[in-house]
């Protein structure tokens, strides 16, 4: 095992670009499957935590910017970001342990591409812009087309995210909800966070599909105000949308089921076509 | 000394200003210079043969010093001990197959050792198990147990040629006429399942030969050090005396840190002769849930017969255990279950079998409870159901069928796993129920609060439910007392600590005798060169067995203080009282300290008179002939979820009872921790094993504990009945609250559920519950 420790930003890009290396940025996701994963001994490591300038939040007129290597608790301590985007806090202090929310940053959290990833979900119901840097330059791609299957992202061997962009926007709601095997660090086994901005509803799911996703068809038929009478009318939609499996967290149709009852329970009194 | 100013008071520990502020040792914190460091390679297959290990790419790494395998071992390879025979029951089968230090020719379970790498670093141990090469066979793998006794099941101890561990079958007066004479008889199929101990320290040993001496000294998370040092001298070919163990602090034993005389605990001491230098082994948390011992599955066909009014005429009762690939702990998980189930109650008639099972499996030994729990679950789950079914109260059936104290000493005729016939010593159930019942407001509940909720679409639920706990069981422990010249006392033990709180509660003990602070009793435990002889902390044993022989040391050094006293008062002893660390004539100034009577007591100058001792020191021995049998009421009110089924408990209320309490504060943290084991138990913790024997959640990322959130405040009262077994008149509590908690769940959240479901397993969880709901839905 090789572990690489740039000191800026353009020494990374270009050890990145000299061979295949893996992104180290808190450590929370390879140490946890450190244990039993061999293959992991075997590689390379790019070690980001030497590098400077990484770690901001930078509040601009359109956008609020995420750094690389901004932290879950650097979010949750903040009360500008959890006053604008207060979902970044409630979904960023469910993740893990108060040691994990210290050393994980967001964009690890969508780097390693976990399907059950507790901050992609929020992140993308912002509609949040994945900016990827490179020697080649930056590049950008919004989060919710940024998952190509399980563990497969448009990301390039040679780039590294760099940043994380969310538009600032009026939101009449906003929520997400976890749940999780017990009250505290657990895995999630059902997430969903839900925004609504100008009429447009976002309804991002995980921990049931290969990846986090955006639910068009959910989607729709909140942004169509289409008559819910009860949670089974959003079963069709959900199948639709969402592809959950039976695991040793949780089942499909425990799942399936579940997200049903939190959403329609959650936007009943929200959302006026639901009965 | 008629006042105890110290046994029953709930004083402030001894030991937790070390243990608070990190100073207190523990295994991993003992460095020695040129310690060299271990790594177990364990086995990937639940079953196979073990065809080739090629260790030479491994002892060419740097840094790397020795490799063993099974080979390496000569004449040291062996089958381990058979811990625990089993008592002696007549039609017994009882098929034995003991652990191995290292596998030779097959692997039995995943997590089975292999080969050990003892390097520079862990470091390099670790990197160095990846060079080496094994070549397994795969064979077919038994999982489950009810496979593991079909006609063609693979066979795991090829030399037995059955995958039976024991067979056994207890029984009392006549089931099946008892059956005959019913007015109702429910039966029902039960699963219980539960899981790994999770203390917060794994394993670890650390083995130092020292060749000038020739003494071994090993330092070991064992809670019976005395046993493994007897054991370890004998393998080793050493003198007792050549062999010390210490049991430091240990964070969390729970069981399966008994003595195990698990592979590495064998051969870290081996290696370190070989070497001639400080070897370590640190159990890694991954390796934990394969190498350290955990409690499983049990599958029942039960049944009660009772009559019309709810009295129980007889239980019947026939069981599978699983005992996973090795049975070193002889039948002791499987009789707790069978003795257990009888809890608090009047069983004319008993007819109980079990079969445990080898399979492909990490080894089953107890984990806090050992089994009880099983038991508990079955009886308490029958008694609801014969309830519903005569439309009884469920309070009201239990109080109909609790055994009175007129009844005590109360025999069951059958044996127990200390092989002593099965009789509780005391007990008075009723008032215990009683008061939980109120507690908890029972009747309010059911009349007012839980129809209030419901109308507003909330789901709450009560449970509640009674068990017993059999313990201080023998064979033996003992204590030495002795009385320094600076008037502060040592008082030493066999048994081992794993945060009882030994240090306080022994202290009191002895502190009542001597009259002496609390704080001025140094106990040590632990620590095979203090005390040479006992057995160990397990079986909820330690204040009735080691608590009371630290009471009768204590009495005959408190004679010796008198005597002493009374020549140097010039005062008859019958005129002296012995309180604040002196000796004084009553009703006078005249006194004398402890420690100028300590230093009389051993002169430098004059003559110990024939027969006599220096020093204001004794040791004594307590063996109780039988255990002593606590008992408890657990009730709880919970909520469920209607989205998610998550549960959450409202209240939490525990009514406890073993005998006379030393130190209630104790007793109470005991019990909160047995309560959250048995939270974690009955609906969180559950090892999933696929058809290959992988365990799929071995990480505390998967295998869920409950945490501070999930445990509730617990409102925790006591009954005192005391012991007649023992001068201190207590029972153990090391267990207890762990034990009822699976039939709690199940009660309660059946009532919650507005009996749409009935609950017939252990672990739940809102998935589980999620499908017992949807499965009923299917049925209606």
């Amino acid at each position: 095992m090789r572990v690489l420790m740039p000191d800026t930003l353009e020494e990374a890009y270009g050890m990145l670009a000299a061979e295949p290396l893996t992104p180290v940025a808190g450590g929370t996701d390879l140490l946890a499957h450190w244990p039993g994963n061999h293959d992991a001994r075997k590689r390379a490591y790019l070690d980001l935590s030497g590098v400077s300038g990484l770690r901001f939040m930078h509040w601009g007129d359109e956008a609020l910017t995420l750094g690389g290597l901004t932290t879950y608790s650097d979010v949750i301590w903040d009360s500008r970001v959890v006053e604008e985007f207060p979902l970044l806090a409630d979904a960023g202090g469910q993740v893990g342990s108060i040691q994990i929310q210290a050393r994980g940053t967001w964009a690890g959290n969508i780097a390693n591409g976990s399907p059950a990833a507790d901050g992609v979900p929020v992140l993308m119901a912002y509609d949040a812009v994945v900016v990827l840097g490179s020697e080649e330059g930056d590049q950008e791609v919004l989060l919710a087309d940024f998952y190509l299957g399980y563990k497969k992202m448009r990301l390039r061997a040679h780039q590294l995210i760099r940043a994380i962009r969310l538009p600032r926007r009026e939101y009449d709601f906003q929520r997400f909800v976890k749940v999780g095997a017990r009250n505290a660090q657990a895995i999630t086994k059902i997430g969903v966070a839900l925004t609504r901005s100008e009429e447009r509803w976002r309804v991002v799911v995980n921990s049931m599909a290969p990846t986090v996703r955006r639910c068009p068809a959910l989607e729709a038929m909140l942004d169509e105000d289409r008559p819910v009478s009860g949670p089974e009318d959003l079963l069709t939609a959900i199948r639709e949308d969402l592809a959950p499996i039976d695991d040793i967290r949780s089942t499909a149709a425990y799942r399936e089921k579940t997200l049903a009852r939190v959403l329609y329970f959650d936007l009943k009194g929200v959302c006026p076509s639901f009965a | 000394m008629g006042a105890h100013p110290h046994v029953g008071a709930g004083v402030l520990r001894n030991e937790d200003p070390q243990l608070l502020t990190g100073r207190a040792i523990f295994v991993d914190d003992v460095h020695l210079a040129g310690t060299l460091h271990a790594a177990f390679l364990r086995s990937d297959f639940a079953h196979g043969r073990l065809l080739s290990v090629d260790t030479s790419a491994a002892k060419r790494r740097e840094g790397v010093i020795a490799v063993y395998t099974a080979e390496d071992l000569g004449d040291y390879w062996c089958h381990g001990p058979l811990l625990v025979p089993p008592p002696p029951i007549a039609g017994l089968t009882f098929n034995t197959a003991t652990l191995v230090p290292l596998a030779r020719d097959r692997v039995v379970h995943v997590g089975e050792p292999i080969a050990v790498v003892v390097a520079e670093s862990r470091y390099i141990a670790e990197d160095a198990l990846e060079d080496i090469v094994v070549d397994i066979e795969p064979l077919p793998v038994v999982v489950g147990l009810e496979e593991a006794l079909a006609p063609d099941s693979p066979v795991i101890h090829e030399a037995l040629g059955t995958n039976v561990a024991a067979h056994v079958v207890q029984q009392k007066g006549d089931y099946e006429a008892a059956r005959g004479d019913a007015h109702t008889v429910v039966s029902r199929k039960f699963s219980y399942d539960r899981g790994v101990a999770g203390a917060i320290e794994n394993r670890g040993i650390l083995a130092d030969w020292n060749a000038r001496n020739e003494e071994l000294t090993v330092w070991d998370t064992t809670q019976a050090p005395i046993p493994i040092r007897n054991g370890l001298a004998e393998r080793l070919g050493l003198l007792q005396s050549q062999v010390r163990v210490v049991a430091p602090f240990l964070g969390g034993g729970f069981g399966p840190k008994m003595m195990m005389f698990y592979p590495e605990e064998l051969l870290i001491p081996w290696i370190s002769m070989r070497l001639e230098r400080p070897v370590k082994w640190i159990e890694d948390r991954a390796e934990s849930f394969f190498a350290t011992t955990n409690e499983r599955l049990q599958l029942h066909e039960a049944e009660l017969a009772v009559d019309s009014e709810g009295r129980i005429l007889g239980v019947k009762d026939v069981f599978l255990h699983d005992s996973g690939a090795y049975d070193p702990y002889g039948i002791t998980v499987p009789i707790n279950t069978q003795c257990t189930l009888l809890g608090p109650y009047r069983v004319p008639n008993y007819y109980s079998e079990f079969t445990a099972v080898f399979t492909n499996k990490t080894i089953v030994t107890p984990v806090r409870g050992a089994g009880r729990q099983h038991g508990v679950f079955v009886m308490e789950r029958l008694l609801d159901f014969a309830a519903k079914e005569l439309g009884i109260d469920r309070v009201e059936i239990r109080k109909r069928n609790f055994l009175t104290p007129d009844e005590f000493p109360h025999d069951h005729e059958i044996l127990f796993q200390d092989s002593a016939p099965l009789v509780y010593d005391s007990g008075d159930y009723l008032p215990a129920m009683e008061k939980a019942a109120e507690m908890i407001g029972y009747r309010k509940f059911l009349d007012e609060e839980q129809p209030k909720a419901r109308a507003e679409g909330r789901r709450l639920g009560l449970g509640i439910v009674s068990y017993v706990e059999g313990t201080g069981i023998g064979p033996y422990e003992g204590a030495r007392v002795s009385v320094e010249p600076s008037g502060k006392v040592q008082l030493a033990t066999g048994v081992g600590t794993q945060g009882q709180g030994h240090f306080t509660t022994f202290a009191q003990i002895v502190a009542d005798q001597l009259g002496v602070d609390v704080t001025d009793v140094h106990v040590v435990t632990g620590d095979t060169r203090e005390f040479s002889w006992g057995t160990g902390t397990f079986a909820s044993r330690g204040i009735v067995v080691a608590g009371s022989a630290c009471h009768e040391a204590a009495i005959v050094v408190r004679k010796r203080i008198l005597s002493v006293a009374s020549e140097a008062l010039e005062a008859a002893e019958d005129d002296l009282e012995l309180a604040d660390g002196v000796v004084r004539v009553k009703g006078s100034d005249l006194s004398i300290s402890l420690g100028e009577l300590a230093v009389r007591a051993n002169p430098l100058r004059g003559a110990v008179a024939a027969g006599a001792e220096p020093g204001l020191e004794a040791t004594s021995y307590f063996g109780p002939a039988r255990g002593t049998t606590a008992s408890g009421v657990h009730a709880m009110i919970v909520e469920i979820d209607p989205e998610t089924l998550e549960v959450s408990i409202q209240r939490y209320v525990v009514v406890h009872d073993c005998g006379r309490l030393v130190n209630p504060v104790i007793v109470d943290g005991q019990i909160h921790g047995g309560v959250a084991h048995g939270i974690g138990n009955a609906f969180f913790e559950e090892l999933v094993y696929d058809d290959q024997g992988q365990l799929l959640n071995a990480s505390f990322m998967d295998y869920l504990l409950p945490t501070a959130t999930d445990v509730p405040h617990m409102e925790v009262a006591h009954v005192e009945t005391p012991s007649p077994l023992n001068p201190l008149g207590v029972k153990g509590v090391g267990e207890a609250g762990a034990i009822p908690v699976g039939a709690l769940y199940a009660q309660a959240l059946e009532d919650a559920l507005q009996g749409a479901v009935e609950i017939r397993e252990i672990p739940l969880s809102p998935g589980r519950l999620f499908d017992l709901v949807q499965d009923a839905e299917a049925d209606s």
